[in-house]
C-alpha cells in the first residue's frame, strides 16, 4: 500500500500544494488519481517516486521510504512528456533505468527486447524519440518502465499528447501490463473518461492546497462490467465542480 | 536537385566570381602588393612542391590543436562548474564572465615570462580560445531540462550519472559551437602568437615576407592560413552534424 499521511509540500516559497493531505493507495491495483490541471497531481506522483521531498507528514510504500524504492529502482515514473533522453536512440532509452543499476549487459539485451516487443515498438530500436509519434514514444516510455522490473508504475497523463485513435491501444496496453504483471499502477490524468476506462479506485483531488474530494471504488474493467460510464463521469465532474462527496 | 548539392554547387559560383574578380582587378590595378590569384596560386604551389613552408604549416597547426584542444578541456570543465546555481554566487561564473572583455592578447609578455615561449605562445591561444567555450557550455549546461534530470534521478540515478547522461549530452550542441567559433579565432590569434620572438609558422612567415617587402608570399601565407582555417571549421561543421544526428533526424 502507498500510504500518504499529513503531507505538506510547496515549492520555493510559494503557497502549499498540499498540507496535511492523506491518500491510501493499494498495493497491486490499478488506481488513478484525478483532478483538474494544476491541482498537483504530478507533484504527488514526484513525492511518491522520491524526487521531491516533502516538507511535512511522510509516504510509505508498503512501509518503506520512496528514497528506498527510488535507489533500488523498484519505482518507475512514466513522465507526462514520456521523459525520453532525445539524444539517445530507443534500445538505449529503454536500456537507461538498468544501464545505471548496473546490469549486465546481456540481461540488459534480453530485458530490453522483450519490453519492446511487447509493447510493439522493437521495430524502432534505432530511431531516435524525435523522429516517433506521441503515442509510439508513450509505448516506449511504458516499455522502458516495463525493462526495469519495477513493482510500482507511476505513469503521469499516459494519454495527454497521445492522438484520439491511439488512447485505446495505450490504455489496453496499460491494463494488459498490470494483468501479466500485476505491479501497482497509479495513473494520473484531468480527464474523467480516461479515469473510469482505466479502471479501478478514482481518487479525486482538487483545490490548493489540495485535498481528496472523494474516493470512488470500482470494478477494474468499467465497460465490461456494463456499467453506466456516462453517469459516472458526471459524477466525477459534479464531485470536482462541487468540491464536495458524491 | 537536392538541398546540400544545391548548395555546394552556389558556394562554388560564389568563390568563382570572388577568384574571377580579384583576378580582373588585380591585373587592371597592377599594383605589386596586390597579386592576382592566379600568381599567388602559382606561388602556394611552389612553397608546397619544395617543401618549405611544410614545416611552417605542421608548427602553426601543432599550436592550433594543442591550443584549441586544451581550451576545449578547460572551457567545458569551466563552463559546466559556471553553470551550477550557488546561493551566495558562483564564483567560476564571475570569473569567466569578469575576466572575459580584458584584451587578452595583451598578455602575451606575461604568459612568455610564466610558460616559457612556446608554451607562453600555445597558452595564449587556449586562453582566447577558451572563452566562447566556456560561456557558450555555461548557457547550455544552466539550460538543461529540468525534466531529463528528473527522468535520471527516478530511475536511482546520482550526480554522476546525471552530469553524464543528461548535462554533457544536452550542453553539447553549445559545446561544438563554442569549439566551432574558437577553432576560426585560433587561427586568428595564431597569427598574433607567431609574431614575437619566432621562427616557425605561418604566422612568422607573413611577418617575414610582409618585412622583406614580398608580397606574394604575403598573400600566398595568408591564403594557406585561410584554406586551413576553413577545412578545420568545415570539418568541425561536419563532425557536429555526425554527433548531433539526433538533432538533424529529429
Amino acid at each position: 500500500m502507498i500510504e500518504v499521511k499529513d503531507l505538506s509540500f510547496a515549492y520555493g516559497k510559494g503557497g502549499y500544494v498540499f498540507s496535511g493531505f492523506n491518500i491510501e493507495i493499494p498495493s497491486k491495483e490499478i488506481s488513478v488519481i484525478m483532478g483538474p490541471n494544476g491541482c498537483g497531481k504530478t507533484t504527488l506522483l514526484k513525492l511518491i517516486a522520491g524526487i521531491l521531498r516533502q516538507q511535512r507528514g511522510r509516504i510509505l510504500i508498503d512501509g518503506e521510504d520512496p528514497e528506498v524504492y527510488r535507489v533500488k529502482g523498484l519505482i518507475s515514473l512514466v513522465f507526462q512528456d514520456h521523459g525520453l533522453l532525445p539524444w539517445m536512440r530507443v534500445w538505449d532509452n529503454v536500456a537507461l533505468p538498468l544501464r545505471i543499476r548496473g546490469f549486465k549487459k546481456d540481461v540488459i539485451e534480453k530485458r530490453v527486447r522483450s519490453s519492446l516487443e511487447r509493447v510493439g515498438m522493437f521495430w524502432a530500436s534505432q530511431r531516435y524519440p524525435g523522429t516517433l509519434s506521441g503515442g509510439e514514444r508513450q509505448r516506449i516510455a511504458l516499455a522502458r518502465a516495463l525493462a526495469s522490473g519495477a513493482s510500482v508504475l507511476l505513469l503521469d497523463e499516459p494519454l495527454a499528447s497521445v492522438d484520439p485513435d491511439a488512447r485505446d491501444d495505450i490504455i489496453s496496453l496499460i491494463k494488459s501490463i498490470w494483468n501479466e504483471e500485476r505491479q501497482t499502477v497509479v495513473v494520473v490524468t484531468h480527464n474523467p473518461e480516461d479515469a473510469v476506462r482505466l479502471g479501478g479506485n478514482i481518487y479525486v483531488i482538487s483545490g490548493r492546497p489540495a485535498r481528496l474530494l472523494s474516493t470512488i471504488p470500482l470494478r477494474r474493467s468499467n465497460e465490461d462490467a456494463g456499467l453506466d460510464m456516462c453517469r459516472l463521469i458526471e459524477d466525477i465532474k459534479r464531485v470536482i465542480r462541487s468540491g464536495g462527496h458524491i | 536537385m537536392r538541398g546540400s548539392a544545391a548548395q555546394s554547387l552556389y558556394t562554388a559560383i560564389w568563390i568563382s566570381l570572388f577568384l574571377i574578380a580579384w583576378e580582373v582587378t588585380a591585373r587592371i590595378y597592377s599594383k605589386s602588393f596586390y597579386p592576382p590569384p592566379s600568381i599567388v596560386a602559382a606561388r602556394i604551389y611552389y612553397e608546397m612542391a619544395s617543401g618549405h613552408i611544410i614545416v611552417h604549416i605542421v608548427a602553426t597547426l601543432e599550436r592550433i590543436f594543442l591550443g584549441l584542444g586544451m581550451a576545449t578541456l578547460f572551457g567545458v570543465s569551466l563552463g559546466i562548474l559556471s553553470s551550477r546555481r550557488i546561493p551566495a554566487g558562483n564564483p567560476f561564473r564571475i570569473a569567466v564572465l569578469a575576466s572575459y572583455p580584458i584584451p587578452h592578447t595583451t598578455l602575451i609578455p606575461l604568459l612568455i615570462w610564466f610558460f616559457d615561449v612556446e608554451l607562453g605562445k600555445m597558452a595564449l591561444i587556449t586562453l582566447i580560445c577558451l572563452y566562447p567555450i566556456a560561456i557558450s557550455t555555461m548557457e547550455w549546461a544552466s539550460r538543461t531540462p529540468r525534466s531529463y534530470v528528473e527522468v535520471v534521478k527516478s530511475m536511482g540515478g546520482g550526480s554522476m550519472h546525471i552530469l553524464v547522461l543528461v548535462t554533457i549530452p544536452s550542453t553539447l550542441p553549445g559545446i561544438l559551437t563554442g569549439v566551432r567559433i574558437a577553432s576560426s579565432t585560433a587561427y586568428a590569434v595564431s597569427y598574433i602568437a607567431e609574431s614575437f620572438v619566432e621562427s616557425r609558422g605561418l604566422g612568422y612567415m607573413i611577418n617575414y615576407y610582409w618585412h622583406t617587402l614580398d608580397y606574394i608570399g604575403v598573400y600566398a601565407s595568408i591564403s594557406i592560413l585561410a584554406l586551413l582555417g576553413i577545412a578545420t571549421y568545415g570539418s568541425l561543421y561536419l563532425a557536429e552534424r555526425r554527433t548531433l544526428r539526433w538533432i538533424y533526424t529529429g
